[in-house]
């Protein structure tokens, strides 16, 4: 989810907050920083004494997420709402916390960072077949396919390279330069 | 959690493979001790309906619970801890996408990926 974090207007501010933040805005004095999870700068970072320190936290504003003094810096997160309560038994709950330790972390926090983390793959992974079976609905019974054969611009082309990468063109027409449209009268699918 | 079954080495087998060990062995039982919750079918231990009934019903479970449903026994742990995960509207959204597909409940998919991350993290599978 997206948070926006107005700061003051500092160079060495927008030195750190650019390195994980898209700067989306800016004015005399303040500058609009677009974040999406969760981040952590310390103090030592920004180069500030801790009466600098303080006045930039007081002085940043956040919509749509929170900001958080810790020990060391300054942290940000998208605002979380819902709330899932998941049962686990006594060793199992045993083991989460004794690993979230080992990061340095909350169990709660690490459990969702875990569990993110695997679930995101698990969503590329499905819409990585899914782009896989469209090309294969397009380009029909063609095996070997080159790189540069096909010019359907609905197929992404790092899926391609994956899958066609180094192979000779079989489909029936060669393509002499990457990127020239195949012939008409081939009858390519072009129907995404 | 302390399982008490039927000799079998099918079963023995399965139950190994989610991190149980063997306690006590001899010609007619197996007694494993393990944490995980596990699920086995009549076709994982070969067996007929009746059989299979025969079977669950002489399995003891100590600090856990046993389900038989049709042909599928569920041993499980008693739940008795609540973990409470704050999501955001994107993260829930992306859960709810891949409960969807897995056809399962959003705390079954977040229990299922983190005992399994963490049994992998433990080199326990």
């Amino acid at each position: 989810m997206t948070y926006y974090v107005r700061a003051p207007k500092d160079e060495r501010v927008d030195a750190v907050f650019s390195r994980a933040f898209k700067k989306i805005g800016e004015g005399e004095r303040q500058v609009i920083y677009e974040g999406r999870i969760d981040v952590e700068f310390p103090q030592a970072m920004f180069g500030f004494s801790d009466d600098e320190f303080r006045k930039l936290c007081r002085s940043v504003r956040v919509e749509g997420g929170i900001k958080r003094r810790t020990k060391e810096g300054i942290r940000f997160a998208p605002l979380r709402r819902k709330v899932l309560t998941v049962r686990l038994s006594e060793d199992e709950y045993r083991l989460l916390v004794e690993d979230a330790r080992e990061v340095g972390l909350e169990a709660s926090r690490w459990a969702r960072n875990l569990v993110m983390s695997l679930v995101e793959q698990y969503l590329a992974m499905e819409l990585k077949k899914k782009a896989m079976q469209e090309i294969r609905a397009v380009c029909g019974e063609c095996k070997y396919w080159t790189g540069g054969g096909c010019n359907n611009p609905a197929i992404p082309r790092q899926y391609l390279r994956e899958v066609y990468s180094g192979r000779r063109s079989e489909c029936g027409y060669k393509v002499e330069k990457q990127g020239a449209n195949p012939p008409e009268e081939q009858g390519r699918s072009t129907g995404l | 959690m302390r399982v008490t079954a039927p000799k079998n080495e099918t079963f023995k087998k399965l139950m190994s493979e989610v991190a149980y060990r063997i306690l006590k062995e001899d010609d007619f039982q197996t007694v494993l001790e393990g944490m995980f919750s596990v699920e086995v079918s009549s076709e994982d231990l070969k067996m007929r309906p009746k059989e299979f009934k025969r079977f669950c019903d002489a399995v003891i479970v100590e600090d856990g619970k046993k389900v038989r449903k049709g042909n599928l026994l569920i041993i499980g742990p008693y739940r008795t801890r609540q973990l409470r995960v704050r999501l955001s509207d994107e993260e829930y959204e992306k859960l709810k996408q891949c409960a969807k597909m897995r056809m399962c409940s959003l705390s079954f998919l977040f229990r299922g990926t983190l005992l399994s991350a963490i049994a992998k993290r433990r080199e326990l599978w």
